[in-house]
This record gives structure tokens, sequence and C-alpha cells, in this order.
């Protein structure tokens, strides 16, 4: 008994170590920001990031990842970002895209990922891995939904992500 | 009246008996003292045995806390060392090496994905959907700001280029590079995109898009 509580310790342990969540609300604010040409999305404690407007397009916002732990010059990290996509409407799905840019502003690679209908539950968009290496930045863009008033806001929930280890 | 009178053979065995009572009574008395005692005593061997069981118990805690620790260290640095063993040795490099290395990624990068653009086949129809939502996108003002110089799309890649049209668009604030994603022709695509400021002073953008599901191959 003793042992599998050390055991289940022990993985629980390893588990931080190699899983490096970063939730969305204690980005919003400081890490977290809206186009200044969208003024919808709002901040609650129960949706975190959302888009409150009811009228017009997708409301857009920019999380810039700080990964202060990278200390390798080539590191393989796997991104998924949590959203909810409560808009039944085409063409009002939830669109995230990952940035990796280059320090210089001189370039980078975007990988754009949609919901593909509306869920009431939380959808994974799920980005794969990437390099990443010095120099190089990491934001996150996500485009959210109007409310449609049928089945609530949609959201932006998490950021998860999770580089290899074990 | 009868008198008992004490003869010297009764005194002789007297001394002897009272001797006798006297070492009985003592051993009565020593011996319910005893009893005494040890029923008072009982307990302190159980207290005794908890607090030595209490330690016991106690250290071995602390010695799974220590196995716990040691083993969580070992496989930490075991991760660091799995995460990159070439690079192990090697301190932080400079802010220099940095950004000679992304430079020179960058341009492998690019070099990579134009010579897969040369050897892919063309694809019309792809190219018309993409023109047609471009051209969508800049009346709406989705994307603004810039100006499209050309767009091919082949087999596997679509290749754009852009220019600005005012100071600034294409990096941020306005509909440049940025509003690609919400192009729903890149929907689930990938994107790699270079910013050239060189030649006649103003910016232009070269924009590789793979297939919607598809990854760029190239830089995989």
């Amino acid at each position: 008994m003793q042992r599998a509580i050390g055991i289940a310790l022990l993985v629980l342990a390893l588990g931080s170590t190699a899983t490096a969540a970063v939730p969305e609300h204690f980005l919003h604010g400081t890490k977290c920001v809206t186009d200044s040409r969208y003024g919808g999305i709002q901040y609650g404690p129960q949706y975190g990031p959302y888009n409150n407007a009811s009228s017009g397009g997708r409301q857009l916002l920019w999380c810039s990842l700080d990964l202060q732990d990278v200390s390798t010059l080539d590191y393989v990290y796997s991104l998924t970002v949590n959203v909810t996509d409560r808009n039944e409407n085409s063409g009002q799905d939830v669109t995230c895209s990952v940035w990796t840019m280059n320090a210089d502003g001189s370039g980078g690679m975007v990988s754009v990922l949609s919901t593909s209908s509306w869920s009431q539950s939380v959808l994974g968009l799920a980005f794969g891995n990437f390099y990443l290496t010095y120099g190089t930045f990491v934001d996150v863009q996500c485009y959210l939904p109007i409310y449609s008033g049928n089945h609530g806001y949609s959201n932006l929930v998490s950021i998860d992500l999770q580089y290899p280890g074990l | 009246m009868l008198r008992l009178q004490a003869t010297p053979r009764s005194r002789s065995l007297a001394l002897p008996l009272a001797a006798i009572l006297g070492s009985l009574l003592t051993l009565l008395v020593v011996k319910g003292v005893a009893r005494h005692k040890i029923a008072h005593q009982q307990p302190e061997p159980d207290t005794d045995s908890q607090r030595v069981l209490g330690d016991i118990a106690s250290i071995k805690d602390k010695i799974r806390a220590l196995e716990f620790s040691t083993a969580a260290a070992a496989v930490r640095s075991s991760i660091s060392q799995r995460a990159a063993p070439e690079h192990a040795d090697l301190a932080t490099p400079s802010a220099e090496e940095v950004q000679r290395a992304a430079k020179a990624r960058h341009a492998e990068a690019l070099r990579l994905l134009e010579d897969a653009f040369i050897r892919d086949s063309p694809e019309a129809a792809w190219s018309a959907e993409v023109a047609n939502e471009f051209n969508e996108a800049m009346k709406e003002g989705t994307i603004a700001d810039v100006a499209v110089t050309s767009l091919d799309c082949r087999s596997t890649l679509c290749k754009i280029q852009l220019h600005e049209t005012k100071v600034g668009s294409l990096q941020g604030g306005g509909g440049g590079v940025q509003s690609l994603p919400q192009l729903s022709v890149f929907r689930n695509s990938q994107i790699y995109f270079g910013i050239d400021i060189s030649g006649d002073g103003i910016p232009t953008a070269t924009i590789y898009a793979s297939r919607p599901g598809a990854k760029l191959a190239p830089l995989r």
C-alpha cells in the first residue's frame, strides 16, 4: 500500500516535470490581448476569455506563450488549444493558429486549426509536435465566434503545452 | 489458670520458627510489593514498544521521502540529459549566435519550400479557389493594406507574394499576414512565411501554404 502511494507520488512528480500546462485564466490581461479592431472579448471567472458580442464577426485574441524553460537548442513541443465552440452557425467556428516566429520578425511558421461543429463540451485543437529553438517565439491566435444565444458563449479554455521527457 | 511457661526447649524452637515466619512474611510482603509494582509497571513496556514502533515508522517515512526525492531528481536529470544529450555540455548560446542560427534556419526553410514548389505540378482549380477567397477578403477588408504580387497553387503547395500598400500592414496592425488564418482556404493548413525588406525598400511577404489537413512536407 505504502509502495503504491510512493509510486503514485513519483508518477505525479514526473508528470508535473514533463507537462507544462498554461491555464488561460492566468494569462488574460498580461499574456493574452485582443486585437485593437475587436472589442467583444470579455473575461469572466466562469468562461475565462470569451466573445461577448452578439453581432458582427468573430473576435480575435492573441496569447503569447512565455517558454522560459527552453533550455536546449532544439526542443519538440506538443501543443493543444482547448476551446468551446457554442455557435451552431456555419462560418462561426473557433479558429486557432500557432505562430512560431523568428525573433526578428522576418517570418515563421503558422499552423491553423478550426472546430468543425459546435459542441457544448470542450474541444481540443491538437497542433501536435513542433520544434522550438532559441530565438523563436510562440503565439497563439484564436478567433472566437459571436454569442448565438442558444448554447452559450464560445471561449478559450486553456493552452496545454507538453514536451518530451518520459 | 493455665499458664504457659516457656521451657528452655520451647525457647530454642521459638527462635527458628520466628525466623521462618519472619522470612515468610518478608517473602509475602516482597511478593506483594513486587506484584503491585509489576501491576503498575506492566503498561510501561507497551508504551516503550509503541514509542519504538512510532520511531521506526517515522524513520521509514523519512527514508521513503529521501528515496522519493532522490528518484525524482535522478529522473529530472535523466530528462534533461535525454532532451538533448548532444547539447548537454553546451552553455546557453550568445544573442549573436542565436540570431545567426535563426536566420540560417529561416533561409533554409524558404529554400526547401521553394525547391519543393518548383517541383510541384500546377493545379489551376486550387489557384482559382485561393485567388477568389483573397479577392473576397480584400473586398470585405479582412485582408487590408496589402496587394497580391503573385499567387500560384500547385499540387501540394500554394505560393503567394504580397507587398505592403501601407507601412506596417504586412506584419501587424492591419489585415496582412496575421489575417491569413481567417481564410477558409487555409483552414487546417500549415503556412510558412518570410518578410523581406531588401530590394526597393517596400516589405514583401512570400507565403507558402499546405493543402488543408496537410503539413508543409519539406519542413518535417
